[in-house]
C-alpha cells in the first residue's frame, strides 16, 4: 500500500495522515513515475505522452477541424461525417484537397474538392461536380489529415462516452 | 513645448502599431457563417437585450449602439437586419487566434483587449512600418478571416489615435509617422480630448476648465503642470501626445486586471426565493472560485450582492439592492469557503422580490499559499483546508474534462441550463470550439 503510493506521488512512505495533510505538489509534467531508490533511467528522454493536436495541429492560429457533409470525396474513402484538419495559413497545390468558400442553394457556404488545373483553368473537382475557381469562389484553406471513422455509429458512442460540454451557463 | 516630428527627429527606429479586428463579434459570425457575408448583421448583448457589435452594412441602415433588439424588431426600415446572441465561446476561441497570428510576425505584443493589440513595428526606412502592418493584418485575414484595422504612431497614445482616425475615415490603416508634422497637428486638434487614450469624462471637464478642449490643446499644455495638478499618469499622456515614447507596450495586460476579480451577471429571468437565490450565489461562488485559481490567487475580501431591477416602481417598493462584505481569513480560493461567505446575503433578501442581477467582487488577492492563516490551528479541521483545496482541485479538473455544468455543489450543481441563465435564443453553433457544432463542407 505504501509502496504504491510512494510510486505515484514520489514522495516518501509514511503515515496516511501525512500523505492526506500535505500540500498540494506542483503540477507535473512528463514525469515518469520512479521508484524510491532509483531513478528512472528514461526521465531526460521523455516528452510526454503522444499528443494528436501536437503531431496534426503543428499551427493552432490557423488550423480548422471541419465536418464532411456528404460523398464529395467519397474515391478519397472520405465519406459523410468524416472530419477534416484544414490548415488556412497553406497555398493551394495541383492535387491538394482544398476547401473554398462558393455560392451554394443558401447562400455562401464551404465546399470541398480536390485543387487542379484543367486547360489553365484553375478548378476544385470532386466526386459530385467541378466548379470553375472564378473570382468569386474564396480559397478558404488546405487540408493536410482527414479523420476517418471506422467503427459504426453506435459503437463510435459507446467508446467516446465522453460527453460534449453542455450549453454552457453565463 | 513642441510637437516632435518623428521623421525629422532622426533615428526612431521603431514605430507603435495597434492593430485591431474590425467589428470583431460580427466578424467572427462571418467567419463561422460565411451566409453572413454582406449582410446587415449585428450582435446581441447578454440575454439578447441590445446590439453590442454592428457591420458596417448594419450601421449604414441606421442601427445605432446599444440600440434595444425589442426595437430593432419593431421597424420596419431594420427587418433586413440578421441578429446572433453573444457565442462567448467562438469570441474567446477567435481572439486567441488573432493574438497568436500577430505574434507569428512581431516580437512584442501586448494583448491590449478581447481585439486589439499594441506592438512594435520596425520604421527605418520610410513606408517599412506600414508595410509590415499590411502583412500582419494580411495574415491574420487569410489565417483567421478577421478583418482588422491598425494604427501606426510613435507612441502608444498616437497609435490609438491613429486608429481612432482611421476607424472615422473607414480606412484600415492609417501611419501617421509618414505624416507631415502640421498634418499631425490638424488631425489632434480635430479629436476631442475626450477621445484621447487615457482621458475619461472626469478629466475632460476638469480640463475644459484651464481651456484644453482637443488632444492638440492637451499635447501642447505644460507636462509639469499637469503632473502638479493631476497626475504623473496624465502627464505621460501629454508627453505621448507630443511624440515622446512613456508608457512601454508590456506583455502582460495592466496589473490593475489582477487586483480584483469579478463575477457578475444580469440574470435571464427574475429570481423569488430563498432556494433560488442560494443556488445562483452557489453557481457564482464556484465561477469565481474557479477563476481564482486559474490565476493562482487566494482573496482576503469578498463582496456579494443582489438586486432587482432598477425600473421597478416606487409603487412596487422601488429597486432592492442587498450586498455584504465578508473577510475571508485566511485568504481562500476554495468554492466552499466562498458558497459559505455568501449565505450571509441571505438574512437580507425578500423573498417576492424579483431579484434580476447577482455579482461576486474578490479583492485583497494574494498569491495562493503566500499569506499564512492568522488563526493558524493544529486542530482537526485544519486537515480540512488541505482536503477541501484538492477537492477544489478536482472539481476543476472534472469540469474541464467534461463541460461546466456537469459538477457543482448542492442545489447550483445540477445539470442542464437554468431558467436564470443568459438567455441566448439566436445563438450561432459553437464552430470551432465543441466537436457536435463543427463547421461541415460539402
Amino acid at each position: 500500500m505504501s509502496n504504491i503510493r510512494s510510486i505515484r506521488s514520489s514522495a516518501p512512505a509514511g503515515p496516511i495522515d501525512s500523505v492526506t495533510n500535505e500540500s498540494t505538489p506542483e503540477p507535473q509534467r512528463h514525469v515518469l513515475p520512479t521508484t524510491s531508490s532509483f531513478p528512472n533511467p528514461a526521465q531526460d528522454y521523455y516528452e510526454g505522452p503522444l499528443s494528436l493536436d501536437r503531431a496534426l495541429i503543428p499551427r493552432a492560429a490557423s488550423t480548422f477541424v471541419v465536418r464532411v457533409a456528404g460523398e464529395a470525396l467519397a474515391s478519397l474513402g472520405i465519406h459523410d461525417g468524416d472530419e477534416l484538419v484544414v490548415d488556412r495559413a497553406l497555398n493551394p497545390r495541383r492535387g491538394r484537397v482544398l476547401v473554398v468558400i462558393a455560392d451554394g442553394p443558401a447562400g455562401r457556404e464551404h465546399r470541398v474538392g480536390i485543387f487542379d488545373v484543367i486547360e489553365g483553368q484553375a478548378v476544385l473537382t470532386s466526386d459530385i461536380e467541378t466548379i470553375a475557381l472564378s473570382a468569386d469562389v474564396e480559397p478558404w484553406g488546405v487540408a493536410t489529415f482527414a479523420i476517418k471513422h471506422l467503427l459504426p455509429a453506435a459503437a463510435r458512442a459507446r467508446l467516446t462516452a465522453v460527453p460534449d460540454p453542455p450549453a454552457p451557463g453565463p | 513645448m513642441s510637437l516632435a516630428a518623428p521623421r525629422a527627429a532622426g533615428r526612431r527606429r521603431l514605430a507603435t502599431a495597434l492593430i485591431d479586428v474590425r467589428c470583431m463579434f460580427v466578424s467572427v459570425e462571418r467567419a463561422i457563417d460565411p451566409t453572413l457575408v454582406g449582410e446587415p448583421v449585428i450582435v446581441l448583448s447578454n440575454n439578447d437585450g441590445c446590439a453590442v457589435s454592428r457591420s458596417d452594412e448594419a450601421k449604414a441602415l441606421g442601427v445605432a449602439m446599444g440600440q434595444p433588439w425589442f426595437e430593432i424588431k419593431s421597424r420596419p426600415h431594420l427587418a433586413p437586419v440578421i441578429a446572433r446572441s453573444s457565442n462567448y465561446e467562438e469570441y474567446g476561441a477567435f481572439s486567441a487566434r488573432f493574438y497568436e497570428t500577430v505574434a507569428s510576425l512581431v516580437a512584442d505584443l501586448e494583448c491590449y483587449s478581447v481585439d486589439e493589440v499594441f506592438t512594435s513595428l520596425p520604421a527605418t526606412e520610410p513606408g517599412q512600418a506600414s508595410s509590415y502592418a499590411a502583412a500582419v493584418q494580411q495574415r491574420v485575414k487569410t489565417w483567421t478571416g478577421l478583418p482588422t484595422a491598425a494604427g501606426i504612431g510613435p507612441t502608444k497614445t498616437l497609435a490609438k489615435a491613429a486608429q481612432h482616425w482611421a476607424k472615422a475615415h473607414g480606412q484600415t490603416l492609417v501611419d501617421i509617422t509618414e505624416w507631415p508634422h502640421h498634418e499631425v497637428e490638424e488631425m489632434l486638434a480635430a479629436t476631442p480630448v475626450d477621445d484621447v487614450w487615457g482621458v475619461g469624462s472626469r478629466l475632460t471637464r476638469a480640463l475644459a476648465g484651464i481651456g484644453v478642449h482637443t488632444a492638440l490643446d492637451l499635447a501642447r499644455t505644460d507636462p509639469g503642470v499637469v503632473r502638479r495638478r493631476w497626475s504623473v499618469v496624465l502627464e505621460r499622456t501629454v508627453r505621448e501626445l507630443a511624440g515622446t515614447q512613456c508608457i512601454p507596450i508590456t506583455e502582460e495586460p495592466e496589473p490593475r486586471s489582477r487586483q480584483q476579480v469579478m463575477y457578475s451577471r444580469m440574470l435571464g429571468r427574475p429570481v423569488t426565493t430563498r432556494e433560488e437565490v442560494v443556488a445562483v450565489l452557489g453557481q457564482y461562488a464556484t465561477r469565481a472560485a474557479q477563476r481564482l485559481r486559474r490565476h493562482g490567487l487566494q482573496a482576503s475580501l469578498m463582496q456579494v450582492w443582489i438586486s432587482s431591477s432598477r425600473f421597478r416602481s416606487v409603487a412596487d417598493g422601488g429597486q432592492r439592492h442587498h450586498a455584504i462584505g465578508v473577510a475571508l481569513d485566511p485568504p481562500t480560493s476554495d468554492p466552499l469557503a466562498l458558497i459559505r461567505a455568501t449565505r450571509g446575503l441571505l438574512d437580507r433578501i425578500e423573498p417576492g422580490q424579483p431579484y434580476n442581477r447577482a455579482g461576486i467582487l474578490l479583492t485583497g488577492l494574494v498569491p495562493a499559499g503566500a499569506q499564512a492563516s492568522l488563526w493558524q490551528s493544529d486542530e482537526p479541521g485544519a486537515h480540512g483546508t488541505a482536503q477541501r483545496e484538492r477537492l477544489a482541485e478536482a472539481l476543476d479538473r472534472v469540469s474541464q474534462r467534461f463541460g461546466r455544468e456537469i459538477i457543482g455543489f448542492g442545489p447550483s450543481g445540477l445539470r442542464g441550463p437554468k431558467p436564470w441563465d443568459m438567455r441566448r435564443d439566436l445563438l450561432s453553433p459553437a464552430a470551432t470550439t465543441r466537436w457536435s457544432d463543427l463547421l461541415t463542407v460539402r
